[in-house]
């Protein structure tokens, strides 16, 4: 055999073997659904809770504190999972600018990805959402500073597979990649699934939406009252870690320290598993918590 | 000592090793998903153990091989054609026959199958040098880094390698000659 025809037999194999983008991007979202599937709470309403997580978690000094230490620590089970999810932390940016006392953080303290060429980042937007919605993510680094083009409420579907499936999360990709024709970014929401989608409140969704609005431009009166209304009519609500966890942090844009760490220590000890639980505690200066 | 692992750059980095290697071992493609998910997580769970002196290549492909090892005993157990393989205590491959089962392999392309399928037949040392060579396309110094060998020793590997790659594909021709009329 010679040189030449071997190197091309294997170069024939090494194609056949390697993935594809798409291969890249969807093992990517499902190891990220699974990863926070582990960590989290495992609640019924995984869909609204990640899709409240991708707008709202993932946190600089989550990302880079956890991977760092990686411990076994559920804290940093959930952190890192968030951290797959670069788009929670290209929208948080906006929101932690706003907020305060993060601002720096942001500045200086960026993990890696933050600085991952454009491409990269489009590429977790789309995996972050592989099941969602048809509606354009503007996946561009302007999101990093501008007000967000997508509010987080179009795309609350990523873990709805592992919501809505009674098998094990495990078979959940096989799923997805058997299913012929459209690929899964194409996919309305599970097709597949026959059983019935959660409950899902519109309207709990929007007035979500509205606190990440408000949470987005630094209004913590808004925030504080809407958090209250959402308390008031959703007392149940699997997005009550988000809601506390909003409250939290707008509790520490306006109230004095010592009480904004009470309140942020208080939330982590509740939530210890919070994706919101570095960013609390970034924005709210508490080092010690859960971790 | 080495800096600790980041997951998401280790993600990045080598996700496709990861999936090759998978693809390779027989990992049909349907289940490559659930393999290289597994492996990932698995390598989530370990990063605390990571020692930060093997090269984070050679731990993931350590992790891989067992991996698809674990599953080929989990899922593919009843095929008899699937001899479970060994694997040292660094996940190394010692002995394998990670042939696929028929079904897969009709699915699986026929110059990965063939490549395999000759892979199979050569001694775990070889393997390892010639699939770094030419399936990652790493050279010879790098491949020494990576399994901690001196380089000259890696290209002599390397030609014998070669070599016993060209014998299994003689003997895969004569077969094939002799069954065809």
């Amino acid at each position: 055999m010679r040189d030449s025809e071997r190197d091309d037999l294997f170069a024939r194999a090494r194609k056949d073997a390697s993935p594809t983008d798409d291969d890249r991007r969807r093992v990517r979202g499902a190891i990220h659904r699974r990863l926070g599937v582990g960590a989290g709470t495992a609640v019924a309403t995984t869909a609204l809770k990640a899709a409240a997580s991708t707008a709202g978690a993932g946190t600089v000094a989550a990302g880079t504190v956890a991977t760092g230490t990686a411990g076994a620590s559920a804290a940093s089970v959930t952190a890192t999972a968030v951290s797959l999810s670069a788009v929670g932390v290209v929208k948080i940016t906006a929101v932690i600018a706003a907020i305060a006392a993060a601002a720096v953080v942001a500045s200086t303290g960026l993990p890696h990805f933050m600085a991952e060429p454009a491409a990269k980042k489009a590429d977790v937007v789309e995996a972050v959402r592989p099941v969602t919605t048809t509606r354009p993510v503007a996946a561009t680094p302007a999101m990093t500073a501008a007000p967000l083009s997508a509010p987080p409420h179009v795309d609350p579907i990523p873990a709805a597979p592992a919501v809505t499936n009674p098998l094990p999360v495990a078979a959940s990709p096989m799923r997805e990649r058997a299913a012929p024709g459209p690929q899964p970014s194409d996919l309305p929401v599970v097709v597949d699934n026959p059983a019935p989608p959660p409950p899902r409140s519109g309207t709990e969704v929007d007035l979500m939406a509205d606190v990440q609005a408000a949470l987005r431009v630094g209004d913590a009166p808004r925030v504080l009252a809407l958090v209250s209304e959402h308390e008031r009519r959703f007392p149940e609500s699997a997005l009550a870690p988000e809601r506390e966890g909003a409250r939290v942090l707008a509790v520490c844009a306006s109230a004095a320290p010592d009480e904004a760490r009470t309140q942020a220590r208080r939330f982590l000890s509740t939530y210890p598993l919070s994706p919101l639980g570095g960013r609390v505690r970034a924005t709210c200066g508490v080092t010690d918590g859960s971790r | 000592m080495a800096a600790p692992l980041d997951f998401d750059a280790l993600y990045e980095d080598h996700f496709g090793l990861v999936w090759r290697t998978a693809r390779r071992l027989g990992v049909p493609t349907a289940a490559a998903d659930d393999v290289v998910q597994d492996v990932f997580l698995v390598v989530h769970r370990r990063l605390g153990d990571y020692d930060g002196q093997t090269p984070p290549k050679r731990w993931l492909l350590g992790i891989t091989t067992k991996v698809v090892s674990d599953h080929r005993r989990t899922y593919w157990r009843k095929d008899s054609r699937v001899v479970p393989h060994e694997v040292d205590r660094d996940g190394v491959e010692t002995h394998v026959s990670l042939r696929p089962a028929p079904s897969e392999e009709a699915e699986q392309s026929e110059a990965l199958r063939l490549v395999s399928s000759l892979l199979d037949e050569i001694d775990a040392d070889k393997r390892e040098v010639l699939v770094l060579s030419q399936f990652e396309e790493m050279s010879a110094p790098e491949i020494a880094e990576l399994l901690g060998l001196n380089v000259n020793t890696v290209s002599a590997r390397l030609r014998a390698a070669r070599q016993a790659f060209d014998a299994a594909y003689a003997r895969h021709r004569a077969r094939s000659a002799w069954r065809k009329p």
